[in-house]
């Protein structure tokens, strides 16, 4: 079993009367890029607070196995007056004084900022923040990354270029990565939480999130022959539910997916009718999320 | 890069030397100005003929010391809040707290904008000295020194009051104000005489009264300011460690 960098255990942080988190059992694997979901709101930059020290729970513990620990904000911030240099030189100097100073220039090299290394940090845009803030983050090696909302606040382009990052520090750091932006969850991480007003509501790998909920309905577009195959699919016994929608495609919720794998087709091809497509609808996170945070 | 070079750029960088040496160095000059040439002025528009009392060499640093004690007293307030409101910004101040102690951060802030507001206190002391010698009369070297660096004493006060502020409230413009609002507070118990001796307040006259051949009574502030510049700093870490973010 791979050991936990991060565990907590009834983790329950009050605001006066209102609960940020409530009764967090909380685990992150060695290693792991972990991936903490939930709506606006919901506790993730509570308990991101916790994990790195800068708020203390109300009840329940939080156990951190790293050495050192780093944060970047959703909107980092430096001196306006520094060089992007002179800020992950001072990052180094504050947490890992005995690593070699070409460190600072390998970070920045890694986070595209090489060429504005001596340039200071008033002029730069939200991406090249955050890319900074990722550099003075990781620059040093740390144990254990926190990242809160590392890409909400950009552009796609930006976007991608901080994924990009999170992606190739895999195996560098154990990260935990808060996002509301599924998508972006779903790309980098291999862990997932799901924390709704306060609780986990999940947790555990991705492809056990989604598992089961595979190819449980399939779309069906076809130019001709609606009805008829609505009854044909109607009465199948695999079928759950069949719908024909205002847009002229057929959905079909199946019971039984090793039977409709096996006879769908076959059904469908047996009517004569003129089929574009029969596509099995894959839940994303996003469905998964939806459903389990209503 | 060290948190004290850190503090040294904030000062050179943001320009906010340039700041205080301008409104000292200001003071330093207009106040042996006006000592000398004011009652010629008031003189030449007043239609009373009331006039003004003659000036004498002592006003020159009295004009400073007095335009000091306010502009400049709210300039290092200002200044100083700028760098001693760690958690002004929630985002700098998450880079900062998750890489030093509170300690380790707050001291070179302290210990930078005190000198700075000492030094820059002295720079203007120094014009206004010259200028009161030149213009006037040279005055005493001696009594002159011991006031200044009284002076300064107190102004390393009112720089460990803004860190004080900094650790009850967050933002660097509530954190001076804070601040300000203490020490004018200070500056009026000094109206109380049982009290006033003992009272950091009573160093801010402290040039103005040696200057003018007065005995040295400051024992009792100056203990108090001292203690004061040890435990307020401490007092502020300890709150400011204690704060979430």
């Amino acid at each position: 079993m791979t050991a936990a960098v991060v565990s907590t255990a009834g983790l329950t942080k009050q605001y006066g009367d209102t609960t940020a988190l409530d009764g967090v059992d909380f685990t992150v694997p060695k290693g792991a890029i972990y991936g903490l979901v939930g709506p606006n709101g919901a506790g993730k930059t509570t308990l991101l607070g916790i994990l790195a020290g800068l708020r203390t729970p109300t009840s329940g513990t939080a156990t951190v196995n790293a050495a050192s620990v780093r944060v970047l904000p959703d909107t980092p911030k430096f001196d306006p007056w520094l060089t992007a240099r002179e800020v992950v030189e001072l990052a180094r100097t504050l947490t890992a004084p005995d690593s070699p100073p070409t460190d600072v220039d390998e970070v920045l090299d890694a986070a595209g900022l090489l060429d504005n290394a001596g340039r200071r940090v008033r002029g730069f845009s939200r991406g090249m923040l955050q890319r900074l803030g990722i550099a003075a983050a990781v620059v040093g090696d740390p144990d254990l990354l926190l990242l809160d909302e590392p890409a909400a606040a950009l552009d796609p382009a930006g976007r991608r270029e901080v994924l990009d990052l999170v992606e190739r520090l895999r195996g560098r750091a154990t990260m935990v990565f808060s996002s509301h932006i599924l998508d972006d969850v779903q790309q980098v991480s291999d862990e997932i939480g799901i924390l709704r007003r306060g609780s986990l509501i999940y947790q555990g790998s991705l492809e056990g999130l989604l598992a089961g909920r595979r190819a449980t309905s399939y779309v069906i577009t076809m130019r001709s022959g609606h009805e008829a195959a609505l009854s044909a699919l109607a009465a199948a016994p695999w079928t759950a539910e069949a719908v024909l929608g205002d847009d002229g495609i057929l959905r079909v919720v199946v019971n039984d997916l090793e039977m409709a794998e096996r006879e769908l087709v076959p059904l469908l091809a047996g009517l004569g009718a003129p089929i574009v497509s029969v596509q099995p609808h894959r839940e994303s996170l996003e469905d998964v999320f939806l459903e389990v945070t209503r | 890069m060290t948190l004290w070079r850190l503090e040294w750029l904030r000062l050179v960088r943001s320009y906010r030397w340039i700041i205080l040496a301008a409104v000292f160095g200001f003071f330093g000059i207009l106040g042996p100005l006006t000592a000398r040439f004011l009652p010629d002025i008031v003189e030449r528009f007043d239609e009373s003929g009331m006039g003004m009392p003659e000036m004498g060499p002592p006003d020159g640093i009295t004009q400073y010391v007095g335009s000091a004690q306010q502009f400049g007293l709210i300039a290092i307030a200002f200044v100083a809040a700028a760098a001693l409101a760690i958690d002004s910004n929630t985002e700098l101040s998450v880079f900062f707290r998750t890489r030093a102690s509170m300690r380790d951060l707050f001291t070179p802030r302290f210990v930078v904008n005190s000198l700075a507001g000492a030094l820059a206190f002295t720079f203007g002391a120094a014009i206004a000295y010259i200028g009161t010698g030149i213009l006037l009369e040279w005055l005493d070297f001696g009594p002159f020194a011991i006031g200044v660096a009284l002076q300064c004493v107190y102004l390393v006060f009112a720089v460990a009051v803004v860190g004080l502020a900094a650790s009850i409230v967050r933002k660097t413009i509530s954190t001076a104000v804070l601040a300000i609002g203490a020490l004018i507070l200070l500056g009026i118990l000094t109206v109380v005489p049982p009290i006033a001796p003992w009272l950091p307040s009573d160093l801010a006259g402290a040039l103005d009264g040696l200057i003018r051949g007065g005995d040295f009574e400051y024992w009792r502030a100056l203990a108090v300011t001292v203690v004061l510049i040890v435990v307020l700093p401490i007092i502020a870490i300890n709150r400011l460690g204690h704060r979430e973010v």
